[in-house]
């Protein structure tokens, strides 16, 4: 039996979307709570009979965040042998990006790039308005000739790979998986994937938690009362989160990863 | 001088390029199959799987040769240096399904992503051989359409200006090169237009074409009886330039001397407040009305709201589309129709098959549509009425001066008696059958010779200012 649940993503993680109604009222100290009151981590510990849960979920998280906040709690002792640990992964544009002003990052996710790219070209907001202007023509350039999911694939193989190898020098049991966009995406140039144990990769790197609330085909999941996804902020809601957890349940006891 | 269509898949029946086999194999089923049977197409559909790609018409009279990728090689193509090879992509229904903006869809392809290796290759080694992409579902064309289409070929590596786009969007060139002023590019997209609203009405102008479709027929023009009502005005879903029409139209109770249609239910906007509807319009420039316009359009409004719906000759506003839906009964009942275009305030200009309703029924017109509607018309072949009435407003882009004069000769030829409009009718009745006989024309060798002369000027066409029309 695990002493403890440890769960690590962003808003999908920390139950962003699980009631609208009750989360446009509460102030901000009380609003985490009620987040992961109604969130998968809480139901996947009822599930499994853990009573401690630590969500480390925060909306807007990065990859690259939650690949560092693993690394800083194991190596700090945080995490422990008798813990379960579940990472699910973001979109791979809220990343900082070395090829870019140091800050800078694309957008929220590929809808968000899609539907909204003016809030990408404009996001700098420097001294000098020459620049802010050069940047924003550069970044225009950069969307249109130079972005391409090679670096992220480079990236997210690598985020995925030292943490799976860090968890198991440790001995710890983890699961993986991807919230609402793939970690790794074709064409795959440089393809380390035999390198990931997918065993404890939720969708084997195909397959987000997004696509399975889309199979479900029940419409009252999300956030939304307008059941079209056609819209920039889309979170699961309570009934949404509480699949989400049946399926990782599912997926622990089928692959005996508890 | 050949057209050679270039096919990646051989069946029993046509399998369009872009079509994705995943869902067969994952439901195991062994790929012998006909995805243009309805079985294949239900299938899709109740597994939920993106069907997105389709067969086009457009080279059917064109005498189109036929090979499938296997049967060519680099010397045979080469060999054909005067012909044109054109490997045919048709988006199936809407834009977004088929490139991957529709999010209710877990699948992540677009069509270009289905081409195969081999016609990737064919494409970017030989001058003459070109992916050639059909978009005619709708008139809309987003900047995010530009941003796709680009994205995904650089993506395919595939050089955008081996790809003629063709759209039903009239004015793509222009939107084309507004694009390209914020994301210039080396190579570009060979967009073209073809109205496939047009010329899906043909068959229309048969009488009992579809087994259902009635139309006007000629002796009925020239014997020119008083009818019940002086306009024909169909709305279906009322759009907010629609809506404007019908208020007012309402304000001024004229709206008992017209056949008017529409569904309140199939509305887009929310009109349980009006006003802030209008007032929103007129914060966004769309158009721009004074405080009395809201005014009276919101209590014309008010009056239209107690209907909720009002049809003519199909009850069900939701099944009647595009094709087929012809009734001769409200053309016969009214002398003049006002066409309700699709889109009125937007930056796209399209023209959809309401305008070719009436030209099939020997009736003339007022467009309430996109500026220069009628020149577009015109550039066919088509006669308009300038001499009845002053067609300048096709010419006014700005939205409210072109609304407003088109509701000033709906009035003016409202307040015509019976006899006034029959004397109108009668002086219109060659050009009346002119444009029905041109709508007729537009089949066979006509659009198969025109469209084989374009092809090949679009192919070689680098300017991208250069408006070439397929058709």
């Amino acid at each position: 039996m695990k002493k403890r649940l440890i769960t690590y993503g962003c808003s999908w993680t920390e139950g962003e979307g699980c009631d609208i109604n009750v989360e446009k009222i509460l102030t901000s100290d009380k609003l985490k709570n009620f987040r992961n009151e109604n969130s998968w981590p809480k139901f996947l510990s009822d599930k499994l009979n853990i009573s401690n849960v630590i969500n480390n979920g925060i909306s807007g998280n990065s990859n690259r965040k939650i690949f560092n906040q693993v690394i800083i709690d194991i190596e700090s002792g945080k995490i422990k042998k008798e813990d379960f640990v579940c990472i699910m992964f973001s979109s791979s544009l809220r990343d900082y990006v070395p090829f870019l002003p140091d800050g800078e990052w694309i957008t929220w996710s590929v809808k968000h790039l899609i539907d909204l790219p003016d809030k990408f070209y404009n996001s700098y907001k420097g001294n000098s308005n020459k620049f802010n202007i050069f940047l924003q023509k550069y970044k225009k350039f950069f969307i249109t000739n130079l972005f391409s999911q090679d670096y992220y694939n480079y990236v997210n193989q690598n985020y995925i790979i030292f943490l799976q190898k860090l968890l198991s020098e440790y001995k710890i049991d983890y699961i993986m998986m991807e919230s609402f966009e793939n970690m790794i995406q074709e064409p795959i140039n440089n393809d380390f994937r035999i390198a990931i144990d997918k065993s404890k990769y939720y969708g084997k790197l195909k397959y987000t938690l997004k696509d399975y609330l889309i199979d479900s085909k029940i419409i009252d999941v999300w956030e939304s009362k307008n059941t079209s996804l056609n819209k920039v902020k889309v979170h699961p809601n309570k009934k949404g989160y509480k699949l989400i957890a049946d399926e990782l349940y599912k997926f622990i006891e089928k692959n005996n990863l508890n | 001088m050949e057209i050679n269509s270039v096919l990646d898949f051989e069946g029993v029946t046509e399998i369009p390029n872009g079509f994705d086999f995943t869902p067969f194999y994952d439901d195991g089923i062994h790929p012998d199959f006909r995805p243009l049977d309805s079985e294949t197409i239900s299938h899709f559909k109740n597994k939920d799987y993106r069907l997105i790609s389709g067969n086009t018409s457009i080279f059917g009279a064109t005498g189109t040769n036929r090979y499938y990728t296997h049967e060519l090689s680099d010397s045979f193509i080469e060999s054909k240096y005067n012909d044109i090879f054109l490997y045919i992509l048709k988006v199936r229904e809407m834009f977004d399904f088929s490139f991957n903006l529709y999010h209710d869809y877990k699948d992540k392809y677009t069509l270009i992503d289905k081409i195969s290796e081999q016609s990737k290759n064919y494409i970017n080694n030989h001058f003459n051989f070109f992916i050639y992409i059909e978009y005619t579902w709708e008139g809309v064309f987003d900047v995010k359409y530009f941003h796709q289409l680009y994205f995904y070929l650089r993506k395919n590596n595939i050089r955008p200006d081996k790809v003629i786009f063709c759209t039903n969007t009239q004015n793509i060139n222009e939107l084309h090169v507004n694009f390209l002023l914020d994301f210039p590019k080396k190579q570009t997209i060979k967009f073209t237009h073809f109205n496939q609203c047009m010329l899906g009405k043909v068959p229309d102008t048969i009488d009992h074409s579809n087994g259902k479709n009635t139309v006007v027929t000629e002796d009925f023009l020239l014997k020119n009886p008083v009818r019940p009502k002086k306009a024909l005005i169909l709305n279906r879903r009322l759009r907010i330039h629609r809506l404007l029409l019908m208020s007012l139209l309402s304000y001024d109770n004229l709206i008992n001397q017209t056949l008017s249609s529409f569904d309140m239910n199939m509305t887009i906007d929310d009109f349980e407040n009006v006003r802030a509807v209008l007032l929103r319009i007129r914060d966004k420039n769309q158009i721009e009305l004074s405080d009395i316009d809201v005014e009276n359009i919101a209590i014309g409004f008010e009056k239209l709201k107690k209907e909720k719906k009002r049809t003519l000759d199909y009850d069900d506003l939701e099944e009647v589309i595009g094709l087929g839906y012809e009734t001769k009964e409200i053309y016969e009942q009214t002398y003049f129709s006002v066409v309700t275009e699709t889109l009125f305030v937007d930056k796209e200009k399209f023209v959809s098959e309401k305008t070719f309703k009436p030209i099939l029924h020997f009736h003339p017109f007022i467009i309430l549509g996109s500026a220069y509607t009628l020149k577009y018309l015109q550039s066919y072949g088509f006669k308009t009425f300038n001499k009845w009435w002053d067609e300048s407003y096709d010419s006014m882009e700005n939205n409210t001066e072109r609304f407003f004069a088109v509701y000033k000769i709906l009035i003016d030829l409202l307040k015509k008696s019976d006899k006034e409009l029959q004397l109108m009718l009668s002086e219109m009745t060659e050009i009346l059958k002119h444009n029905n006989n041109l709508l007729k024309s537009f089949v066979g060798s006509k659009v198969g010779d025109i469209v084989s002369e374009q092809i090949f000027k679009i192919a070689k066409n680098n300017d991208i200012t250069e408006d070439i029309r397929l058709f």
